[in-house]
């Protein structure tokens, strides 16, 4: 088992470097650069110093060397102007549409992504557990009918039109301020009880709307791998020994049908810190989703790379952990090599 | 004698989409202290619906519509609970359960939960039904897992289901079942799914905790056997309904009920006569007609199928560029060879993973052993199996030789009608004009006694023995002259496994097939082979004529596997002695003369008439 994990960990370093490049490429294939889009703007408005200009800044930012430099240069394995200084070294270079370095870009708002984001998978995980349980428990129930047809209309409307329809109905019944994470007034405070409040109260609604989709999802999911677990000999035997029917569907059947879900932790998070972006543009949520847009649209490169590079880590951690779970919960996986043949 | 279960007129209904279904139809039986009864019947005959309405764990469709089931508690000083005014899921019934009356399953696996340890499992009911702390149900489940037989109990207890053998699974299910000490078990189909020489240990096994605890034994089986050698009183049932009831001695000596006296008949059993047939319940029509080329028994060479010196070895590897990889080799099997003489059936006897179903895949091409070579002469021309390369080559092979499946359920797509399943290989090896295939396709179903109507149904409509019917059409569509036949009959009923062996033998007779015919059952093998191998851990242990076999066996695997058959003979009860305490399979314990260990290698060598014993000379 030990050395299963060593050998996990050493395979996840090739796989991020190779989800670098791959990332370093993709942001590289649109002709130009930001630099070269910034000087079109400026000579359009007739600034004639501007392509000097756009020259020194170019060698500064290192976009004249070839591309397999720039890359190495990023990646941190090549000197650049100030040594060796890149994302090996922690250094996730500069956001030129912001002038200033990308971890200070991201910093807080990277924060307020990942409170959104465990916010959503924990009350994914809430609602649809019990709702999944109940609907397998009492199949073609009137209960089971009503709550898969909430579940469908779930999967159905598109977020961000559940995301306006709340909003308005935040507004008119609990006076919350439309848009944001937080009252204005704390925008560039620092945090405080008040504060984090405030928080709470706007948090619901994004939760709620990113959320839904997936919960109704995972529902239908829980149900399905249910039913099959309940159908299974070792909940008759569990019966027979005159087990609580309850007792019996928490034990047996339910830990079964958890694999699934443990399994997808890896793929969910990544999914919740980008997939929601459209959310966030309507709701004008400052979160990590609408900046990544912005800064692929605008060829902020070191911007839009360091942000793929977060997700692809995501990914691969999340992945690993998701297999650790996987492992901690089904002797299966954690004995197996050994006992089935 | 006090009686500790009545049942008493019980009918149970079932709730199904097509409508209301009577499973069972006023039944009525007693079970008295200590005794074991048998109930005795096809699938579908409600026998296990019993055994679900007395435990009170109905399927939900299911409800019993009248009649009663008593249990009377010799704990309790026999205080009467009647089971079927109580609530399935009440305090007072899960008393009952578990603690008055426990069940074991067939399927070891699926009974079991395989993310709990067998400790907790087997404690679970222990703690659930006495005031008891988690040291004190750890103590007493070590206890149960000795009584058992586990090895190292107080180890054992902490191991996963997965990481047991099937036989071992059984005990942990029966140790699991046991430790309340229950005054009835019910055991249904409990050995069914295992290997005869693990069968026999299991039967000793729950007649010597019977006899220790004094405990009642409901046993449903479909094995007349397992019931001669078990029961004191045998329940026959059919569609619901008690055919017959009485004493062993009274069913085996002196059956009443046509129905029963039918099913004694359709069992396989030793020392048949040489022409005596198998009279199957219900007889089918085949209309055996050679399809255009008659195979010649007497041209070609007379030997079809040569295996030489196969091996096969599977490697586990644990992976991993930190450690050194250690390498797990088995030996899946070890210099087998044998011929298959033209015309002649077969039989390839052993237990599970002994190497028997492998051998077939290599024969079929299905996997690439080693070393060895495989001959297979047809009647017109010589093909080295192992050489194959060619398509050409390939679908000659194929045309010559084909394959009838264990499991008739699995084994035809779902998707497709009869006539496009019998139909298929034609089309692949683009045999005749569409009208020929159509008349073929026809004339084969016939061939197997099923109405042509049925060319237009899917697989799903037919029962297990129709389906297996199907898939023996099949095989005979591209007119081979050698079938393996892999199990062919394990997953059926007794009374259709009968129909199933009849055809085959038929077949074999009228057309001049050649069989390979592997089986785990030595009755069945008896039956239909004119030449028996016994495989034992991936070795050939000995090969011989049939009745050179049955009557001169040598090899002490051999005389185990013969030995463990339970017979449906009250008077022939199996010899719990000659079981070798369950190392009969394990080359190693084998008396000096057959051992296999570092020192030994036994070959085969032939002591005359073509029989062989793997022995150290």
């Amino acid at each position: 088992m030990f050395n299963y994990l060593i050998q996990r960990m050493f395979v996840m370093i090739p796989t991020l470097l190779v989800i670098s490049f791959l990332i370093f490429v993709i942001i590289q294939l649109p002709p130009g650069d930001y630099l070269s889009n910034q000087l079109l703007e400026l000579q359009s408005q007739g600034d004639s110093a501007a392509a000097e200009r756009i020259a020194f800044l170019r060698e500064q930012y290192g976009l004249d060397k070839p591309f397999i430099q720039q890359y190495g240069i990023w990646l941190g394995v090549l000197p650049g102007n100030e040594g060796f200084s890149g994302l090996l070294q922690g250094d996730f270079g500069q956001s030129f549409e912001f002038d200033m370095p990308v971890s200070e870009v991201i910093g807080d708002k990277i924060w307020l992504s990942i409170i959104v984001s465990f916010a959503t998978i924990i009350f994914t995980w809430v609602v649809s557990f019990p709702i999944g349980v109940y609907s397998a428990t009492h199949q073609y129930s009137v209960g089971d009918h009503s709550l898969t047809l909430i579940g469908f209309l779930g999967l159905a409307t598109p977020n961000f039109l559940l995301a306006l329809v709340l909003l308005y109905f935040a507004n008119v019944w609990f006076g919350t301020e439309i848009g944001g994470l937080m009252d204005e007034k704390y925008l560039d405070q620092p945090w405080s009880f008040d504060k984090f409040m405030s928080v709470l109260e706007h948090l619901w609604v994004p939760v709620v709307v990113i959320g839904t989709s997936g919960t109704a999802g995972m529902i239908r999911r829980l149900r399905a791998n249910l039913l099959d677990e309940l159908q299974k000999q070792y909940v008759t035997t569990a019966k027979a020994k005159g087990l609580h029917d309850f007792k019996t569907l928490l034990k047996y059947p339910l830990r079964m049908s958890l694999n699934p879900f443990i399994a997808d932790i890896g793929n969910l998070l990544p999914q919740v810190v980008s997939g929601a972006a459209i959310v966030s543009v309507v709701l004008s949520l400052p979160t990590t989703g609408p900046m990544l847009l912005q800064a692929l649209q605008s060829q902020d490169q070191y911007l839009a790379g360091s942000f793929l590079m977060g997700l692809a880590l995501l990914t691969v951690v999340g992945m690993f952990l998701s297999d650790l779970a996987l492992a901690a919960l089904d002797p299966r996986i954690r004995l197996g090599e050994s006992a089935s043949k | 004698m006090d009686n500790i279960l009545l049942v008493n007129d019980l009918h149970v209904e079932f709730n199904a989409p097509e409508g209301l279904i009577k499973a069972v139809k006023g039944v009525s039986f007693k079970i008295p202290t200590g005794k074991t009864i048998a109930i005795v019947g096809e699938s579908g005959s409600g026998k296990s619906v019993i055994s679900q309405s007395i435990m009170g764990i109905l399927p939900k469709n299911g409800s019993v519509a009248q009649g009663q089931i008593k249990f009377y508690d010799p704990k309790n000083s026999f205080k009467e609970t009647m089971i079927t005014s109580i609530k399935n899921n009440s305090p007072e019934m899960r008393k009952v359960r578990g603690s008055g009356i426990s069940i074991i399953f067939q399927e070891p696996m699926t009974s079991l939960s395989p993310l709990h340890t067998i400790g907790n499992q087997i404690a679970e009911g222990f703690l659930l039904h006495n005031k008891v702390g988690n040291n004190e149900a750890r103590e007493a489940t070590v206890e149960i897992l000795k009584l058992v037989g586990f090895p190292n109990p107080s180890k054992s207890i902490d191991i996963y289901p997965f990481e047991l053998s099937g036989g071992l699974r059984q005990r942990a299910m029966i140790a699991m079942a046991m430790i309340c000490r229950p005054a009835l078990l019910i055991a249904d189909e409990p050995t069914t799914a295992l290997d005869v020489t693990v069968q026999a240990q299991i039967l000793k096994l729950m007649k010597d905790l019977q006899s220790n605890l004094e405990m009642a034994i409901l046993m449903i089986t479909h094995d007349l056997g397992v019931v001669a050698n078990m029961a004191d009183e045998i329940i026959v049932m059919y569609h619901g309904e008690i055919m017959e009831y009485g004493s062993l001695k009274d069913i085996f000596h002196d059956p009443q009920h046509p129905y029963l006296k039918s099913l004694l008949k359709a069992v396989p059993r030793f020392g048949m006569g040489p022409n005596e047939r198998l009279i199957p319940i219900r007889e089918i029509n085949s209309k055996i007609s050679t399809l255009g080329s008659e195979i010649n028994l007497e041209t070609g060479n007379k030997v079809v199928l040569e295996v030489k010196n196969l091996s096969k070895t599977f490697t586990t590897r644990k992976k991993s560029f930190l450690s050194n990889s250690s390498q797990n080799a088995i030996k899946a099997i070890d210099d087998v060879s044998f011929d298959v003489p033209r015309g002649e059936c077969v039989g390839l006897v052993g237990e599970s993973g002994c190497g028997k179903t492998t051998t077939s895949k290599i024969i079929m091409g299905a996997l690439k052993p080693d070393t060895g070579e495989i001959i297979f002469n047809t009647s017109k021309s010589k093909i080295d199996v192992l050489k194959i390369r060619q398509r050409k080559e390939v679908l000659y092979f194929r045309k010559s030789s084909q394959y009838i499946f264990q499991d008739p359920f699995s084994s035809l797509n779902p998707r497709m009608t009869v006539f496009d399943i019998i139909n298929e290989p034609l089309i692949i090896h683009n045999l005749g004009s569409e009208e020929d295939r159509l008349n073929k396709v026809k004339s084969l179903i016939e061939m197997v006694g099923l109405p042509i109507t049925s060319l237009r149904r899917y697989p799903h409509s037919f029962s297990g023995g129709q389906r297996q019917r199907i898939g023996i059409a099949r095989a005979l569509a591209l007119e081979p002259e050698f079938l393996i036949c892999d199990e062919p009959v394990s997953a059926l009923d007794v009374s259709i496994q009968a129909q199933v062996l009849n055809l085959l033998k038929d077949l074999k007779r009228d057309l001049g097939l050649t069989y390979l015919f592997i089986s785990h059952n030595l009755a069945v093998i008896d039956y239909i082979s004119d030449y028996i191998i016994v495989m034992c851990a991936g070795k050939i242990v000995e090969k011989a004529p049939k009745d050179d076999f049955f009557n001169n066996a040598q090899h002490p695997y051999t005389k185990a596997l013969l030995g463990a058959v339970p017979e449906p003979n009250p008077n022939k009860k199996l010899n719990f002695q000659n079981l070798m305490d369950g190392k009969a399979s394990i080359p190693s314990e084998w008396p000096e003369k057959y051992v296999i260990n570092e020192k030994f290698s036994p070959t085969m060598n032939e002591i005359g008439n073509n029989h062989w014993v793997l022995s150290n000379v």
